[in-house]
Order: structure tokens, then C-alpha cells, then sequence
């Protein structure tokens, strides 16, 4: 399976990085089931390695 | 990190994965890929801007690195297909706590540039200490 993410908008702007004892930004991203899922909520269960992925593929 | 979820499990500490595509993708590769990693997803890179990751420069693209780390994905099986989002932009990596602070940040300077899962473990394994103290 593959596919592209055709018709992409404008891409967003790109902040600041981000640095050891910095709050991490919280951020609504889906999950497999196509389910809105805050990252804060991700986070208050525990404690996450968080990975950004380049692509999927 | 596939490799390493249980060492961070071990720790306390969950592995979850924001990948550039749709759920579907993410339904489809996170099994494949990384069984036990959670696995997210946007279609557009706003939740990469907002931890301040980038797309990579033309120089990025040609960096030595990015060789042995392609040598790397395909000698553990990685093939790389058609990629979902946009191939330019980077990876980034982050050890956040309960209370949503940064304890540890890689960003890449170039695709296939990856963090040390010696420094992340170490970072796991602080945050255990400051737990248990």
C-alpha cells in the first residue's frame, strides 16, 4: 500500500525548536482509526519517547 | 526504535510515533513496521512545525549519512516504496514526561539522521530517578 497525500496546502510555519525542560507543544494528530487524539492526553498517561516520522513507506 | 520499545518499556516510558500520512497509512505500516509502537498520524506537517522540525535543504539530501543510513534500513528489511507526505521533511525525537516537559530533543540534519538509543535510554532512565526520588 502507498499512497500520496496529493492536493498538500500551503505548508505551515515552521517554530522555534524546541529544547531540553521546554513544554511540549500539544497537538491534535489521529490515530490509526482516524480518531482525534491529543498528544496531552497521549503524555498524561505516562511518560512517551515521541518520534516524528518523515513519511510513512 | 521498533528494536529498542521494550528497553524504554522497561523504563516506563511508551514509544509513540507521529508519522506524515493518513490513519489509513498508519494502520497500514504501523503493524508492519512497529507492532507495538503507537502510531499517529497527520496528513499535513503542522505537528512537525510545531516541535520546530523542517523540511531539509538540497545540501541535507546529499549528505554522507543519508548512505549509510539508507545501507542501514535496507539491511534490517526497509525497502523503501512510494512515501506518504513530503520526503524533505526531517525527523525530530523527544523524551516528554507526564507533565508534558521536554527531557530530551534530536532533530536531524539530514533524513536517515536518527538519534542515539543510548542517549534516549539514558533520558528514560532519568526520568524514573526523578520519579522515584
Amino acid at each position: 500500500m502507498s499512497g500520496s497525500t496529493a492536493d498538500t496546502p500551503a505548508k505551515p510555519e515552521v517554530r522555534g525548536r524546541i529544547a531540553v525542560g521546554d513544554a511540549a507543544p500539544d497537538v491534535e494528530v489521529l490515530d490509526a482509526s482516524g480518531r482525534n487524539v491529543s498528544l496531552a492526553d497521549v503524555w498524561r498517561r505516562g511518560p512517551i519517547v515521541l518520534t516524528f516520522l518523515r513519511h510513512f513507506g | 526504535m521498533e528494536q529498542h520499545r521494550t528497553e524504554f518499556e522497561n523504563e516506563g516510558v511508551n514509544v509513540v510515533a507521529i508519522g506524515l500520512g493518513e490513519p489509513k497509512h498508519a494502520a497500514f505500516f504501523g503493524p508492519r513496521l512497529a507492532p507495538g509502537v503507537a502510531c499517529l498520524s497527520r496528513a499535513t506537517p503542522e505537528a512537525h512545525a510545531a516541535y520546530g522540525i523542517g523540511r531539509a535543504t538540497a545540501g541535507a539530501l546529499v549528505q554522507p549519512g543519508l548512505l549509510s543510513a539508507a545501507v542501514r534500513a535496507t539491511v534490517h528489511g526497509h525497502i523503501q516504496g512510494k512515501a506518504t507526505g513530503d520526503a524533505r521533511v526531517l525527523s525530530g525525537t523527544f523524551v516528554i514526561d507526564a507533565s508534558g516537559a521536554i527531557h530530551y530533543a534530536h532533530y536531524a540534519r539530514f533524513p536517515g539522521d536518527d538519534p542515539q538509543i543510548a542517549d534516549l535510554l539514558r533520558a528514560a532512565q532519568a526520568l524514573q530517578v526523578e520519579v522515584n526520588a
